[in-house]
């Protein structure tokens, strides 16, 4: 075959992928409303958004779907239930797919359920048997083929051959490979001791599988209120794990996850170590350029012919291989080299992953954890409830409504009791409701408004007229201490995608720049320092 | 570019540091990705067919492959986000197992979907809930999301006025749930099965009905 046909192949493949990935949501979505009966609705409804779209292009795919003939059974007629259980073949991530009838299971995944429940599962079997086939025939093709972020970070590897353009040379440190290994065996050995799986926390595929999910079920829920646009709210921290290590390659590392620390690579470099079908060098045609080194994405040395167990067969080597020196071939099992040892900085990967899931620091402000909970009489507005410790008292604040939208005026009530005693809190307090500035000072807009008892509680009514977020300051002094309780407060919906990708872009941009300008003064002083003192020879 | 086995001290000690490092690293990471406040304020079940928690939560791989097939939408990925608004905190090793809030969709057992299991029961990749036919006598053997019970001091039936919206709504009318007198519910604790659909249908707020998840039953945090 054609190398650059192969190529061509494979990103058509990873691109599928990507589009699945966000297909399946929204073919789940489809499949609701037309169980509900809501979807001629909802079509009709919707027209013209991008929900609305999404969903007409959903519908019109099922429908052109072959039907057979079948008996009407009772009001579902028979082209809602072909098409039902049509969209019963579709679920999932590449995490764990069911594509067609067949169940597709990340090693990964089976591993760590096994470890964890300690037993073997026929259905968990079942899933694995093509995954694990295709990693022992072929080694990590998972990783070049299907992996969402492998094409994530070929993108990124491209945006690096842009910066070495514009000549900002990102970094390429280089870590242990044994790195990922040692991930892969801990995070067995803690989903056994814990019960409860790890790694799937930290593998991108998983997370992209799941942030994608929750991505496009927020913007229907968010189309079902009548909203539409695109939005981040169904994004969660999780992202950032997947931003962090974008960023990370882009400027420190080249395909350092890939490489040094993906555990899911680990499992597959593992399963494929002994693959038949790998890339061989003909040592005669081969004119030792390095061009195949320099692609290589997981840092391999094709023109050694060391290809060791983490060769992922993308065949990237091949196609630029200017000499045709290199080939697949369908080999007996071969004998394995010891693999290559690189034991520089190897902490950092990890210190880096660890940053991601740590948590955040305490501060000597008090900062109240928003709880919204629907109140017992009235159930359909939401009550936010915050809870707070000072020094002997407890603090408890309700808001109603919970969420308000610009313009409401919001019933503040804020209860402070003794936490032994139960006796009431007598003395002045202060409130006050601040906006939340990105830059600058907060804009006061409410207050800062002393308040007395008012029947034991303390009671304030702030106006909230713009879209954005607030922070509300409890002032007291408890027993000659003075106390300062924060409480955030989201009004509408503040923040869109468009201010956050703004954000990230010229974050990366100064980052750039300030990159750039050390290197020029690193470059300065060191032309300085050689007209200075020349070196001897 | 190649670089050869260096059996030197200074190679061993730096790999031993690196194993040690990544050790501890990984081990703390995954202690923080694990550990979590399993304050559940309000009952969430798990969907049908769900091992016992502690089994389940070990077996399951958070994939939502079940909250995909759900016909019913009531089977939904758990995150700090999901149960917001009924106050949940996902606790341990939670985020992204399935879980059922019956009072905004209960299970319907697949009522009038296609197929013969249940849908989130057949989808399953990894065995966590156990396949279960639509048969009165399979789900009756394998699903135990939970156990229905009545505050006589809310419901309607128990005081003075006559409802009855659960009875109807129970799959299995007078045998889980049955009319007593005026419409009093009178559950069966061996019938039910925790699909909600009872405190869905009822018309009281706070609902009068609620289902208690087995796994609060058993004690499993």
């Amino acid at each position: 075959m054609n190398v650059r046909k192969l190529q061509i192949t494979r990103r058509l493949v990873q691109i599928g992928v990507l589009l699945l990935i966000l297909l399946v949501p929204v073919a789940a979505r489809y499949a609701n409303y037309l169980s509900a009966f809501e979807l001629d609705e909802n079509l009709e409804k919707w027209q013209g958004s991008l929900q609305g779209e999404v969903l007409q292009s959903v519908d019109d795919g099922f429908r052109a779907l072959p039907r057979a003939e079948q008996e009407r059974v009772g009001r579902m007629d028979r082209d809602r239930k072909q098409i039902l259980s049509y969209t019963q073949l579709l679920h999932g991530s590449p995490w764990s797919m069911e594509l067609g009838s067949l169940s597709l299971t990340d090693p990964l995944a089976g591993a760590e359920s096994i470890s964890a429940s300690k037993r073997i599962k026929k259905v968990l079997l079942i899933g694995l048997i093509i995954p694990v086939l295709a990693a022992v025939l072929l080694g990590r093709v998972f990783c070049s083929w299907i992996c969402p972020m492998h094409l994530l970070l070929e993108m990124t590897d491209k945006l690096r051959g842009l910066l070495r353009f514009l000549e900002i040379k990102p970094r390429d440190v280089k870590f242990d490979r044994s790195v990922k290994y040692v991930l892969l065996a801990v995070g067995l050995v803690m989903t056994a001791f814990l019960a409860r799986p790890v790694l799937g926390y930290i593998y991108p595929p998983a997370i992209i599988g799941r942030e994608a999910h929750d991505f496009v079920f927020a913007l229907f829920d968010r189309a079902e209120d009548g909203k539409f646009g695109l939005w981040w709210g169904g994004l969660t921290w999780m992202s950032l794990i997947i931003l962090g290590i974008v960023l990370f390659e882009l400027t420190v590392s080249r395909r350092w996850w890939c490489r040094y620390v993906c555990p899911g690579g680990a499992l597959y470099s593992l399963l494929g170590s002994r693959r038949p079908i790998r890339i061989k060098l003909d040592p005669v045609a081969c004119t030792r350029c390095a061009d195949c080194v320099t692609v290589c994405p997981i840092g391999l040395n094709p023109m050694n012919d060391e290809m060791g167990k983490e060769c992922d067969n993308c065949g990237l080597c091949l196609s630029h291989c200017g000499d045709d020196a290199l080939s697949y071939s369908v080999a007996s099992p071969v004998r394995l080299r010891k693999p290559a040892h690189a034991a520089r900085a190897t902490l950092l990967p990890l210190v880096i992953v660890i940053s991601f899931l740590g948590s955040s620091a305490a501060a000597h402000h008090i900062l109240g954890i928003p709880h919204y909970s629907y109140d017992e009489d009235y159930p359909q507005t939401p009550v936010l409830t915050y809870k707070a410790e000072a020094g002997a008292y407890d603090v408890k604040m309700t808001g109603y409504p919970g969420k308000p939208a610009p313009g409401d005026r919001c019933s503040i009530y804020i209860y402070v009791n003794h936490r032994d005693t139960g006796a009431v809190f007598e003395k002045a307090l202060t409130f006050t409701a601040l906006e939340k500035r990105w830059l600058g000072k907060d804009e006061v807009v409410y207050g800062p408004m002393p308040a007395e008892l008012d029947q034991a509680v303390f009671k304030f009514y702030p106006q909230f007229d713009a879209e954005s977020e607030y922070m509300l300051r409890v002032e007291f002094e408890a027993e000659g201490e003075p106390w300062i309780i924060e409480l955030p407060m989201v009004v509408g919906e503040p923040g869109s995608p468009i201010f956050v990708l703004g954000g990230v872009a010229s974050g990366v941009v100064l980052f750039l720049v300030i990159i750039r300008a050390i290197r020029i003064k690193r470059q300065r002083s060191v032309k300085r320092a050689a007209q200075a003192k020349p070196v001897p020879a | 570019m190649t670089e050869r086995f260096d059996p030197s001290r200074r190679n061993f000690m730096r790999r031993l540091a690196t194993g040690t490092a990544a050790v501890a690293a990984s081990a703390g990471g995954g202690w923080l990705m694990s550990s979590g406040d399993a304050s559940a304020a309000e009952p969430c079940v798990r969907p049908p067919g769900a091992l016992s928690e502690d089994t389940f939560l070990a077996t399951c791989i958070r994939c939502g492959r079940c909250a995909d097939a759900c016909p019913n939408r009531c089977i939904t990925a758990f995150t700090e986000d999901a149960g917001k608004d009924l106050s949940m905190q996902p606790g341990r090793g939670q985020r992204g197992t399935p879980v059922i809030f019956p009072r905004r969709q209960a299970c319907m057992l697949c009522n009038g979907a296609p197929g013969a299991e249940l849908q989130c029961t057949a989808a399953c990749p990894s065995g966590a809930l156990q396949r279960v036919q639509k048969t009165s006598d399979d789900i009756r053997a394998k699903v135990h999301m939970g156990t229905a019970e009545v505050d006589r001091n809310l419901c309607y039936s128990y005081n003075g006025a006559s409802c009855g919206a659960c009875v109807r709504a129970c799959p299995f009318e007078g045998e889980a749930l049955s009319a007593g007198l005026w419409e009093k519910p009178l559950i069966d604790e061996d019938v039910c099965i925790g699909c909600g659909l009872c405190e869905r249908a009822c018309i009281r707020y706070p609902q009068a009905i609620r289902v208690t998840p087995s796994y609060q039953r058993e004690g499993v945090a």
